[in-house]
Protein backbone atom coordinates (compact mmCIF):
# COMPACT_ATOMS: atom_id res chain seq x y z
CA UNK A 1 0.00 0.00 0.00
CA UNK A 2 2.67 2.27 0.72
CA UNK A 3 4.81 1.29 -2.31
CA UNK A 4 1.40 1.91 -4.14
CA UNK A 5 0.64 5.42 -2.55
CA UNK A 6 4.37 6.41 -2.84
CA UNK A 7 4.01 5.54 -6.49
CA UNK A 8 0.68 7.92 -6.77
CA UNK A 9 2.18 11.04 -5.47
CA UNK A 10 5.82 10.51 -7.69
CA UNK A 11 3.13 10.18 -10.94
CA UNK A 12 1.41 13.76 -9.98
CA UNK A 13 4.36 14.91 -9.11
CA UNK A 14 7.21 13.90 -10.90
CA UNK A 15 9.98 16.34 -10.15
CA UNK A 16 9.79 14.83 -7.04
CA UNK A 17 11.97 12.11 -8.41
CA UNK A 18 15.08 14.36 -9.15
CA UNK A 19 15.32 15.47 -5.52
CA UNK A 20 18.44 14.26 -3.52
CA UNK A 21 16.14 11.90 -1.01
CA UNK A 22 14.86 9.80 -3.85
CA UNK A 23 17.66 9.38 -5.93
CA UNK A 24 19.47 8.31 -2.45
CA UNK A 25 16.96 5.60 -2.43
CA UNK A 26 17.16 5.05 -6.04
CA UNK A 27 20.38 4.50 -5.70
CA UNK A 28 20.21 1.97 -2.69
CA UNK A 29 17.73 -0.37 -4.17
CA UNK A 30 19.60 -0.50 -7.58
CA UNK A 31 22.76 -1.23 -5.25
CA UNK A 32 20.19 -3.94 -3.65
CA UNK A 33 18.84 -5.62 -6.56
CA UNK A 34 22.95 -5.94 -8.36
CA UNK A 35 23.81 -7.76 -4.70
CA UNK A 36 20.91 -9.99 -4.43
CA UNK A 37 21.45 -10.64 -8.47
CA UNK A 38 25.30 -10.18 -9.60
CA UNK A 39 26.87 -11.02 -12.49
CA UNK A 40 28.40 -14.53 -11.32
CA UNK A 41 32.57 -15.53 -12.61
CA UNK A 42 33.94 -17.83 -11.23
CA UNK A 43 37.91 -19.82 -12.12
CA UNK A 44 40.57 -22.42 -11.17
CA UNK A 45 43.49 -21.03 -8.92
CA UNK A 46 46.08 -22.73 -7.45
CA UNK A 47 48.40 -21.52 -4.77
CA UNK A 48 51.66 -24.09 -4.80
CA UNK A 49 55.81 -23.65 -5.66
CA UNK A 50 54.76 -24.09 -9.11
CA UNK A 51 51.65 -21.61 -9.65
CA UNK A 52 50.35 -18.49 -7.91
CA UNK A 53 47.55 -16.87 -9.22
CA UNK A 54 46.55 -13.40 -9.39
CA UNK A 55 42.64 -11.81 -10.26
CA UNK A 56 41.72 -8.94 -12.28
CA UNK A 57 38.11 -7.30 -12.09
CA UNK A 58 38.32 -3.93 -13.79
CA UNK A 59 35.34 -1.03 -13.87
CA UNK A 60 36.15 1.10 -16.73
CA UNK A 61 34.08 3.56 -18.35
CA UNK A 62 32.50 2.76 -21.75
CA UNK A 63 32.54 6.58 -23.25
CA UNK A 64 29.28 6.24 -24.85
CA UNK A 65 27.86 5.11 -22.22
CA UNK A 66 29.34 6.94 -19.12
CA UNK A 67 26.19 6.05 -16.57
CA UNK A 68 26.73 2.70 -16.84
CA UNK A 69 30.20 3.20 -15.32
CA UNK A 70 29.47 3.22 -11.11
CA UNK A 71 31.13 2.33 -8.00
CA UNK A 72 30.64 -1.49 -7.66
CA UNK A 73 31.16 -4.02 -4.79
CA UNK A 74 33.05 -7.59 -5.60
CA UNK A 75 32.46 -10.68 -3.95
CA UNK A 76 35.58 -13.07 -3.76
CA UNK A 77 34.69 -16.24 -2.93
CA UNK A 78 37.25 -19.46 -2.57
CA UNK A 79 36.55 -23.09 -2.01
CA UNK A 80 38.85 -26.04 -1.82
CA UNK A 81 39.38 -29.02 -4.26
CA UNK A 82 35.86 -30.94 -2.51
CA UNK A 83 34.42 -27.86 -2.53
CA UNK A 84 34.31 -26.46 1.09
CA UNK A 85 34.14 -23.06 1.29
CA UNK A 86 37.29 -21.33 2.56
CA UNK A 87 37.10 -17.79 1.98
CA UNK A 88 34.59 -15.07 1.40
CA UNK A 89 35.38 -11.16 1.30
CA UNK A 90 34.12 -8.06 -0.18
CA UNK A 91 35.81 -5.70 -2.50
CA UNK A 92 34.90 -2.27 -3.51
CA UNK A 93 35.93 -1.01 -7.19
CA UNK A 94 35.51 2.62 -7.91
CA UNK A 95 35.25 4.14 -11.17
CA UNK A 96 37.81 3.94 -13.81
CA UNK A 97 39.88 1.83 -11.25
CA UNK A 98 40.56 -2.47 -11.42
CA UNK A 99 40.59 -4.74 -8.38
CA UNK A 100 44.46 -6.85 -8.28
CA UNK A 101 44.25 -9.28 -5.80
CA UNK A 102 46.91 -12.04 -5.05
CA UNK A 103 44.71 -14.97 -4.18
CA UNK A 104 46.98 -16.30 -1.26
CA UNK A 105 46.42 -13.31 0.66
CA UNK A 106 43.39 -14.30 1.51
CA UNK A 107 43.95 -18.14 2.04
CA UNK A 108 44.70 -18.91 6.28
CA UNK A 109 48.18 -18.83 6.61
CA UNK A 110 48.58 -22.63 7.42
CA UNK A 111 47.06 -22.92 3.53
CA UNK A 112 49.38 -20.96 1.56
CA UNK A 113 51.70 -22.53 -1.01
CA UNK A 114 49.53 -25.60 -0.42
CA UNK A 115 46.75 -25.45 -2.68
CA UNK A 116 46.40 -27.84 -5.39
CA UNK A 117 43.57 -26.86 -7.13
CA UNK A 118 40.63 -24.99 -6.02
CA UNK A 119 37.21 -22.83 -7.35
CA UNK A 120 37.41 -18.68 -6.78
CA UNK A 121 33.60 -17.63 -7.29
CA UNK A 122 33.45 -13.78 -8.32
CA UNK A 123 30.07 -11.93 -7.73
CA UNK A 124 30.22 -8.37 -9.93
CA UNK A 125 27.47 -6.35 -7.95
CA UNK A 126 27.03 -3.81 -10.49
CA UNK A 127 25.94 -2.94 -14.05
CA UNK A 128 27.27 -5.36 -16.49
CA UNK A 129 28.50 -4.99 -20.04
CA UNK A 130 29.74 -7.79 -21.82
CA UNK A 131 33.80 -6.21 -20.32
CA UNK A 132 32.53 -6.72 -17.37
CA UNK A 133 34.69 -10.33 -16.60
CA UNK A 134 37.46 -10.98 -14.52
CA UNK A 135 40.57 -11.95 -15.90
CA UNK A 136 43.86 -14.26 -13.99
CA UNK A 137 47.42 -14.43 -13.93
CA UNK A 138 48.77 -18.14 -13.32
CA UNK A 139 52.45 -17.53 -12.68
CA UNK A 140 55.93 -18.32 -11.29
CA UNK A 141 59.32 -17.14 -11.05
CA UNK A 142 59.40 -17.97 -15.15
CA UNK A 143 56.38 -17.35 -16.48
CA UNK A 144 53.06 -15.63 -16.49
CA UNK A 145 50.02 -17.15 -18.32
CA UNK A 146 46.73 -15.34 -18.01
CA UNK A 147 42.98 -16.03 -19.21
CA UNK A 148 39.41 -14.78 -18.62
CA UNK A 149 36.98 -16.88 -16.31
CA UNK A 150 34.49 -19.46 -17.85
CA UNK A 151 31.48 -19.40 -15.55
CA UNK A 152 28.55 -18.03 -17.42
CA UNK A 153 29.50 -20.06 -20.93
CA UNK A 154 29.99 -23.42 -19.98
CA UNK A 155 25.87 -24.82 -20.41
CA UNK A 156 25.74 -26.32 -22.76
CA UNK A 157 28.81 -27.28 -25.17
CA UNK A 158 28.43 -26.32 -28.61
CA UNK A 159 26.26 -28.99 -29.51
CA UNK A 160 29.25 -31.30 -29.16
CA UNK A 161 32.24 -31.81 -26.36
CA UNK A 162 35.12 -30.09 -24.35
CA UNK A 163 37.88 -30.55 -26.58
CA UNK A 164 41.41 -29.93 -26.18
CA UNK A 165 42.39 -29.64 -29.91
CA UNK A 166 46.08 -30.75 -29.62
CA UNK A 167 47.44 -32.82 -26.97
CA UNK A 168 51.59 -33.97 -26.76
CA UNK A 169 53.25 -35.55 -24.61
CA UNK A 170 57.01 -33.85 -24.40
CA UNK A 171 59.67 -32.49 -21.33
CA UNK A 172 58.68 -28.87 -23.81
CA UNK A 173 54.84 -29.75 -23.96
CA UNK A 174 53.44 -31.82 -20.81
CA UNK A 175 49.27 -31.03 -20.48
CA UNK A 176 47.52 -30.60 -17.50
CA UNK A 177 44.07 -30.58 -17.41
CA UNK A 178 42.26 -27.57 -14.48
CA UNK A 179 38.78 -29.31 -14.02
CA UNK A 180 35.54 -27.14 -11.81
CA UNK A 181 32.42 -28.55 -11.18
CA UNK A 182 29.58 -25.75 -11.22
CA UNK A 183 26.77 -28.15 -11.02
CA UNK A 184 25.00 -28.65 -7.47
CA UNK A 185 25.14 -31.94 -7.97
CA UNK A 186 28.77 -34.06 -8.21
CA UNK A 187 30.14 -34.23 -11.80
CA UNK A 188 31.35 -36.86 -13.43
CA UNK A 189 33.00 -37.59 -17.42
CA UNK A 190 34.67 -39.69 -19.44
CA UNK A 191 37.78 -38.10 -20.76
CA UNK A 192 38.92 -39.76 -23.88
CA UNK A 193 42.24 -39.38 -25.57
CA UNK A 194 42.81 -40.00 -29.23
CA UNK A 195 45.93 -40.14 -30.82
CA UNK A 196 46.26 -39.25 -34.43
CA UNK A 197 45.76 -42.00 -36.13
CA UNK A 198 41.77 -42.51 -34.06
CA UNK A 199 43.01 -44.85 -31.44
CA UNK A 200 41.38 -44.49 -28.17
CA UNK A 201 41.88 -44.84 -24.53
CA UNK A 202 39.49 -43.68 -21.66
CA UNK A 203 39.79 -42.68 -18.37
CA UNK A 204 36.98 -40.41 -15.87
CA UNK A 205 36.99 -37.86 -13.34
CA UNK A 206 34.58 -37.45 -10.56
CA UNK A 207 33.88 -33.61 -8.94
CA UNK A 208 31.72 -32.82 -6.08
CA UNK A 209 29.44 -29.75 -5.89
CA UNK A 210 32.25 -26.82 -6.27
CA UNK A 211 35.18 -29.29 -6.16
CA UNK A 212 38.07 -28.86 -8.75
CA UNK A 213 40.75 -30.92 -9.94
CA UNK A 214 44.23 -30.53 -11.24
CA UNK A 215 45.38 -33.48 -13.45
CA UNK A 216 48.50 -34.21 -15.42
CA UNK A 217 47.20 -36.07 -18.23
CA UNK A 218 50.83 -38.32 -17.84
CA UNK A 219 48.95 -39.92 -14.44
CA UNK A 220 45.57 -40.23 -16.04
CA UNK A 221 47.16 -42.26 -19.33
CA UNK A 222 49.85 -44.98 -18.86
CA UNK A 223 52.78 -44.67 -21.11
CA UNK A 224 51.28 -41.12 -22.58
CA UNK A 225 54.21 -40.30 -25.06
CA UNK A 226 54.38 -44.14 -26.29
CA UNK A 227 50.29 -43.77 -27.22
CA UNK A 228 50.65 -40.67 -28.75
CA UNK A 229 54.04 -41.22 -30.73
CA UNK A 230 55.51 -37.88 -31.35
CA UNK A 231 52.08 -36.93 -33.22
CA UNK A 232 49.21 -34.41 -31.49
CA UNK A 233 46.65 -35.87 -30.39
CA UNK A 234 43.23 -34.92 -28.97
CA UNK A 235 40.74 -35.29 -25.72
CA UNK A 236 37.67 -34.33 -25.08
CA UNK A 237 35.33 -34.41 -21.85
CA UNK A 238 32.48 -37.10 -22.61
CA UNK A 239 30.25 -34.62 -19.89
CA UNK A 240 28.52 -32.19 -21.98
CA UNK A 241 25.58 -31.72 -19.92
CA UNK A 242 27.07 -30.63 -16.54
CA UNK A 243 27.80 -27.00 -16.03
CA UNK A 244 31.68 -27.05 -15.53
CA UNK A 245 34.73 -25.24 -16.01
CA UNK A 246 38.23 -26.13 -18.27
CA UNK A 247 41.05 -25.11 -18.92
CA UNK A 248 44.73 -26.60 -19.76
CA UNK A 249 48.15 -25.48 -19.08
CA UNK A 250 51.06 -26.59 -21.08
CA UNK A 251 54.03 -27.27 -19.00
CA UNK A 252 57.68 -26.58 -20.75
CA UNK A 253 59.42 -28.51 -17.74
CA UNK A 254 62.57 -26.98 -19.69
CA UNK A 255 62.27 -23.90 -19.81
CA UNK A 256 60.22 -23.88 -15.84
CA UNK A 257 56.91 -22.29 -18.09
CA UNK A 258 53.02 -22.74 -17.84
CA UNK A 259 50.83 -21.46 -20.49
CA UNK A 260 47.19 -21.49 -20.64
CA UNK A 261 43.99 -21.70 -22.45
CA UNK A 262 40.41 -22.31 -21.88
CA UNK A 263 38.40 -24.39 -23.71
CA UNK B 1 9.50 4.54 -3.39
CA UNK B 2 10.71 4.29 -7.60
CA UNK B 3 13.44 2.27 -9.13
CA UNK B 4 15.68 3.19 -11.83
CA UNK B 5 14.88 1.38 -15.06
CA UNK B 6 17.33 -0.70 -16.32
CA UNK B 7 19.22 1.00 -18.77
CA UNK B 8 18.04 0.56 -22.35
CA UNK B 9 19.33 -1.01 -24.96
CA UNK B 10 20.29 1.13 -27.69
CA UNK B 11 22.31 0.32 -31.57
CA UNK B 12 25.65 1.72 -29.66
CA UNK B 13 25.19 -0.82 -26.50
CA UNK B 14 23.23 -3.61 -27.63
CA UNK B 15 23.57 -5.41 -24.44
CA UNK B 16 22.91 -2.86 -21.55
CA UNK B 17 20.74 -4.78 -19.13
CA UNK B 18 22.16 -5.12 -15.70
CA UNK B 19 22.00 -8.70 -15.94
CA UNK B 20 23.55 -11.24 -18.29
CA UNK B 21 20.73 -13.22 -20.32
CA UNK B 22 21.05 -15.42 -23.18
CA UNK B 23 19.84 -13.55 -26.52
CA UNK B 24 17.30 -15.50 -28.52
CA UNK B 25 19.37 -17.90 -30.64
CA UNK B 26 18.32 -18.29 -34.15
CA UNK B 27 19.72 -21.39 -36.47
CA UNK B 28 22.37 -19.39 -39.57
CA UNK B 29 21.02 -20.69 -42.93
CA UNK B 30 25.00 -20.47 -43.26
CA UNK B 31 28.14 -21.72 -41.57
CA UNK B 32 29.84 -18.62 -40.54
CA UNK B 33 33.62 -17.94 -41.23
CA UNK B 34 36.01 -18.06 -38.41
CA UNK B 35 39.07 -15.14 -38.28
CA UNK B 36 42.35 -15.72 -36.89
CA UNK B 37 46.02 -14.88 -37.42
CA UNK B 38 48.71 -16.75 -39.53
CA UNK B 39 52.19 -16.20 -39.10
CA UNK B 40 55.43 -18.58 -40.57
CA UNK B 41 58.37 -16.06 -40.51
CA UNK B 42 60.38 -19.65 -40.02
CA UNK B 43 60.91 -18.92 -36.43
CA UNK B 44 57.21 -18.79 -35.63
CA UNK B 45 54.83 -21.20 -36.92
CA UNK B 46 50.81 -21.88 -36.83
CA UNK B 47 48.40 -24.65 -37.40
CA UNK B 48 44.76 -24.60 -37.84
CA UNK B 49 43.19 -26.88 -35.84
CA UNK B 50 38.78 -27.70 -36.90
CA UNK B 51 37.23 -29.99 -34.26
CA UNK B 52 33.86 -31.16 -35.46
CA UNK B 53 33.58 -33.07 -32.10
CA UNK B 54 33.02 -29.14 -30.33
CA UNK B 55 30.19 -29.20 -32.18
CA UNK B 56 28.85 -32.52 -33.05
CA UNK B 57 28.45 -35.97 -30.93
CA UNK B 58 28.28 -37.89 -34.11
CA UNK B 59 31.64 -39.21 -35.30
CA UNK B 60 30.19 -40.61 -38.44
CA UNK B 61 28.66 -36.98 -39.75
CA UNK B 62 31.02 -35.28 -42.74
CA UNK B 63 32.86 -31.96 -42.76
CA UNK B 64 34.98 -30.33 -45.28
CA UNK B 65 36.60 -26.75 -44.37
CA UNK B 66 37.55 -23.78 -46.76
CA UNK B 67 40.78 -21.81 -45.78
CA UNK B 68 41.30 -18.16 -47.21
CA UNK B 69 44.72 -16.49 -46.80
CA UNK B 70 44.40 -12.56 -46.64
CA UNK B 71 47.42 -10.54 -46.89
CA UNK B 72 46.33 -6.93 -47.44
CA UNK B 73 44.01 -7.41 -50.43
CA UNK B 74 41.08 -7.77 -50.81
CA UNK B 75 40.98 -11.15 -51.99
CA UNK B 76 42.89 -13.80 -50.66
CA UNK B 77 46.29 -14.68 -51.30
CA UNK B 78 45.73 -18.39 -51.41
CA UNK B 79 42.31 -20.83 -51.18
CA UNK B 80 42.45 -24.59 -50.04
CA UNK B 81 39.22 -26.65 -50.03
CA UNK B 82 39.79 -29.26 -47.84
CA UNK B 83 38.91 -33.18 -48.67
CA UNK B 84 35.92 -34.31 -46.42
CA UNK B 85 36.97 -35.74 -43.19
CA UNK B 86 34.76 -37.28 -40.48
CA UNK B 87 33.36 -36.11 -37.34
CA UNK B 88 35.81 -37.57 -34.93
CA UNK B 89 38.73 -36.60 -36.98
CA UNK B 90 40.86 -33.26 -36.26
CA UNK B 91 41.60 -31.48 -39.76
CA UNK B 92 45.14 -29.96 -38.99
CA UNK B 93 46.85 -27.28 -41.32
CA UNK B 94 49.94 -26.14 -41.17
CA UNK B 95 51.43 -23.02 -41.81
CA UNK B 96 54.52 -24.54 -43.63
CA UNK B 97 52.05 -26.04 -46.56
CA UNK B 98 50.61 -22.75 -47.09
CA UNK B 99 54.60 -21.45 -47.80
CA UNK B 100 54.73 -24.43 -50.13
CA UNK B 101 51.77 -23.52 -51.73
CA UNK B 102 52.60 -19.97 -52.28
CA UNK B 103 56.33 -20.72 -53.22
CA UNK B 104 57.68 -18.17 -50.30
CA UNK B 105 59.55 -18.12 -47.73
CA UNK B 106 57.21 -16.10 -45.30
CA UNK B 107 53.87 -15.26 -44.60
CA UNK B 108 51.49 -12.98 -42.06
CA UNK B 109 48.32 -12.08 -42.34
CA UNK B 110 44.92 -13.27 -41.41
CA UNK B 111 42.79 -16.88 -42.44
CA UNK B 112 39.27 -17.06 -42.48
CA UNK B 113 38.37 -20.56 -41.80
CA UNK B 114 34.61 -21.82 -43.19
CA UNK B 115 34.39 -25.29 -41.83
CA UNK B 116 30.89 -27.00 -42.66
CA UNK B 117 29.30 -30.22 -41.99
CA UNK B 118 28.37 -32.21 -45.24
CA UNK B 119 25.46 -33.73 -44.24
CA UNK B 120 23.22 -31.20 -41.29
CA UNK B 121 22.75 -27.48 -42.08
CA UNK B 122 23.50 -25.35 -39.32
CA UNK B 123 21.92 -24.75 -35.98
CA UNK B 124 22.29 -22.68 -33.36
CA UNK B 125 25.83 -22.78 -33.39
CA UNK B 126 26.58 -22.70 -37.00
CA UNK B 127 30.25 -22.02 -36.82
CA UNK B 128 33.07 -25.12 -36.49
CA UNK B 129 35.08 -25.08 -33.45
CA UNK B 130 38.36 -23.72 -34.57
CA UNK B 131 41.63 -23.07 -32.70
CA UNK B 132 44.82 -21.86 -34.29
CA UNK B 133 48.23 -23.06 -32.55
CA UNK B 134 51.47 -20.40 -32.50
CA UNK B 135 54.75 -21.74 -31.46
CA UNK B 136 58.16 -20.90 -32.06
CA UNK B 137 61.83 -22.97 -32.77
CA UNK B 138 63.19 -21.44 -29.96
CA UNK B 139 60.60 -21.58 -27.20
CA UNK B 140 59.26 -18.25 -27.66
CA UNK B 141 56.24 -18.22 -28.73
CA UNK B 142 53.48 -21.02 -27.68
CA UNK B 143 50.09 -20.15 -28.01
CA UNK B 144 46.27 -21.59 -28.60
CA UNK B 145 43.43 -19.32 -29.25
CA UNK B 146 39.78 -20.06 -30.61
CA UNK B 147 38.87 -18.68 -34.11
CA UNK B 148 36.77 -15.66 -34.18
CA UNK B 149 33.36 -15.18 -35.16
CA UNK B 150 33.10 -11.63 -36.71
CA UNK B 151 29.51 -11.88 -38.04
CA UNK B 152 26.00 -13.49 -37.68
CA UNK B 153 23.23 -13.89 -35.18
CA UNK B 154 24.89 -16.01 -32.55
CA UNK B 155 25.52 -15.45 -29.03
CA UNK B 156 29.36 -17.25 -28.73
CA UNK B 157 32.31 -15.83 -29.71
CA UNK B 158 30.73 -12.86 -32.02
CA UNK B 159 32.26 -9.67 -31.48
CA UNK B 160 30.54 -6.66 -31.03
CA UNK B 161 31.15 -3.68 -30.05
CA UNK B 162 34.25 -0.65 -31.13
CA UNK B 163 35.76 -0.98 -27.06
CA UNK B 164 37.03 -3.67 -25.95
CA UNK B 165 39.64 -4.22 -23.00
CA UNK B 166 41.81 -6.63 -21.15
CA UNK B 167 42.10 -6.35 -17.47
CA UNK B 168 45.94 -7.23 -16.04
CA UNK B 169 47.99 -6.55 -18.80
CA UNK B 170 52.02 -5.80 -17.11
CA UNK B 171 54.69 -3.38 -17.87
CA UNK B 172 57.08 -3.66 -15.02
CA UNK B 173 60.90 -5.09 -14.59
CA UNK B 174 59.61 -8.66 -14.82
CA UNK B 175 56.88 -8.54 -18.32
CA UNK B 176 55.86 -6.66 -21.27
CA UNK B 177 52.78 -6.78 -22.78
CA UNK B 178 51.92 -6.60 -26.50
CA UNK B 179 48.60 -6.20 -28.72
CA UNK B 180 47.39 -8.36 -31.66
CA UNK B 181 44.46 -6.91 -33.79
CA UNK B 182 43.12 -8.59 -36.62
CA UNK B 183 41.91 -5.83 -39.47
CA UNK B 184 39.52 -8.50 -41.39
CA UNK B 185 37.77 -4.84 -42.93
CA UNK B 186 38.69 -4.19 -46.73
CA UNK B 187 40.00 -0.84 -45.45
CA UNK B 188 42.51 1.09 -42.94
CA UNK B 189 41.13 0.83 -39.54
CA UNK B 190 41.69 3.45 -36.97
CA UNK B 191 42.80 2.45 -33.26
CA UNK B 192 43.80 4.01 -29.72
CA UNK B 193 44.85 2.56 -26.22
CA UNK B 194 43.57 3.96 -23.30
CA UNK B 195 45.58 2.40 -20.24
CA UNK B 196 44.70 2.84 -16.61
CA UNK B 197 46.00 1.88 -13.69
CA UNK B 198 44.60 -0.04 -10.70
CA UNK B 199 43.81 3.44 -8.97
CA UNK B 200 41.92 4.87 -12.41
CA UNK B 201 44.89 7.01 -13.63
CA UNK B 202 44.94 6.81 -17.08
CA UNK B 203 47.16 7.39 -20.14
CA UNK B 204 46.11 7.02 -23.77
CA UNK B 205 48.00 6.81 -27.15
CA UNK B 206 48.46 8.52 -30.39
CA UNK B 207 45.74 7.51 -33.01
CA UNK B 208 47.08 4.40 -34.73
CA UNK B 209 46.00 2.62 -37.57
CA UNK B 210 46.03 -0.98 -39.18
CA UNK B 211 46.31 -1.88 -42.66
CA UNK B 212 43.49 -3.33 -44.82
CA UNK B 213 42.58 -7.45 -43.98
CA UNK B 214 46.00 -7.45 -42.19
CA UNK B 215 47.11 -8.35 -38.40
CA UNK B 216 49.18 -5.60 -36.15
CA UNK B 217 51.34 -6.19 -33.19
CA UNK B 218 51.61 -3.10 -30.80
CA UNK B 219 54.55 -3.29 -28.48
CA UNK B 220 51.94 -1.61 -25.18
CA UNK B 221 55.32 0.47 -23.81
CA UNK B 222 56.12 1.87 -27.17
CA UNK B 223 52.24 2.75 -28.16
CA UNK B 224 51.38 4.19 -24.77
CA UNK B 225 54.73 6.03 -23.71
CA UNK B 226 54.97 6.38 -20.09
CA UNK B 227 53.18 3.20 -19.49
CA UNK B 228 55.78 1.75 -17.10
CA UNK B 229 55.68 4.68 -15.20
CA UNK B 230 52.34 5.15 -14.87
CA UNK B 231 51.64 1.65 -13.67
CA UNK B 232 54.79 1.26 -11.61
CA UNK B 233 53.60 2.21 -8.27
CA UNK B 234 51.37 -0.36 -8.35
CA UNK B 235 52.76 -3.37 -9.31
CA UNK B 236 53.14 -2.92 -12.88
CA UNK B 237 49.54 -3.95 -13.46
CA UNK B 238 47.03 -2.08 -15.36
CA UNK B 239 43.90 -2.85 -17.18
CA UNK B 240 43.81 -2.07 -21.26
CA UNK B 241 40.79 -0.13 -22.86
CA UNK B 242 41.03 -0.32 -26.78
CA UNK B 243 38.81 1.94 -29.16
CA UNK B 244 38.83 0.95 -32.98
CA UNK B 245 36.69 2.46 -35.67
CA UNK B 246 35.53 -0.82 -36.77
CA UNK B 247 35.87 -3.87 -34.60
CA UNK B 248 38.30 -5.94 -34.44
CA UNK B 249 39.02 -9.03 -32.77
CA UNK B 250 42.14 -8.44 -30.40
CA UNK B 251 44.53 -10.46 -28.00
CA UNK B 252 47.04 -9.48 -25.59
CA UNK B 253 50.51 -11.49 -25.25
CA UNK B 254 52.19 -11.05 -21.92
CA UNK B 255 56.15 -11.79 -22.57
CA UNK B 256 58.68 -12.67 -19.75
CA UNK B 257 61.68 -9.88 -20.13
CA UNK B 258 63.97 -11.98 -19.01
CA UNK B 259 63.64 -15.32 -21.08
CA UNK B 260 61.96 -13.22 -23.79
CA UNK B 261 59.33 -16.19 -24.03
CA UNK B 262 55.30 -15.47 -24.63
CA UNK B 263 53.12 -17.58 -22.12
CA UNK B 264 50.14 -15.55 -22.24
CA UNK B 265 48.14 -15.22 -24.91
CA UNK B 266 44.64 -15.27 -24.90
CA UNK B 267 41.42 -12.64 -26.56
CA UNK B 268 40.42 -9.63 -25.21
CA UNK B 269 36.48 -8.90 -24.18
CA UNK B 270 34.12 -6.50 -25.77
CA UNK B 271 32.52 -3.82 -23.93
CA UNK B 272 28.82 -4.20 -25.72
CA UNK B 273 27.16 -7.58 -26.15
CA UNK B 274 27.33 -10.33 -24.30
CA UNK B 275 30.48 -11.68 -22.92
CA UNK B 276 32.51 -14.21 -25.88
CA UNK B 277 33.38 -17.18 -24.74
Amino acid sequence: MAIGLGRAVLGRYPRLRSTWPLQQASAWRQRQSWRAHPRRMASWYRDAADLRTRLFVSNLEMPEAPRLCQPVGVMVRLYDQDGRPEVARRFAIPRHASLVLELRDLLPAARRGNVESGQVAIDFEGPQLGSARAYLHWYNERSLTSSHEKFGLTIPAVGGYWTVPNVQDSDAYRVHLAVTNLDARAYTSDITLKDSEGHARTTSVQLPPNGSRFLALSALFQDLSGFLDHQPGVLYFGNNQQPAMYYYFVQNERLGTWRVQHL
Amino acid sequence: MSVDAPPRSTAAIPYAGPQPQRAVRHASPEWLPVIGWFVDDRLRHSRINVVPLGNTIDPTERFAATLKFFRGGEQPVHTFISEPFAGDQVFRYESADLLHALGEATFEGLVEITARSLDNPPGHFPWIDSWLEFAADDGSLSGSVPGFVFKGGTTKRVMSGKWQHWPGVVANAAHATSVLLLNYHPRPTAVRFDLFSPSGRLLSSEPLSIDARMPRTFDLERSVPGARELLAGEGGFGSLRIWSAYKLPGFVLIASRSTGVINSFDHTVPFAGPPID
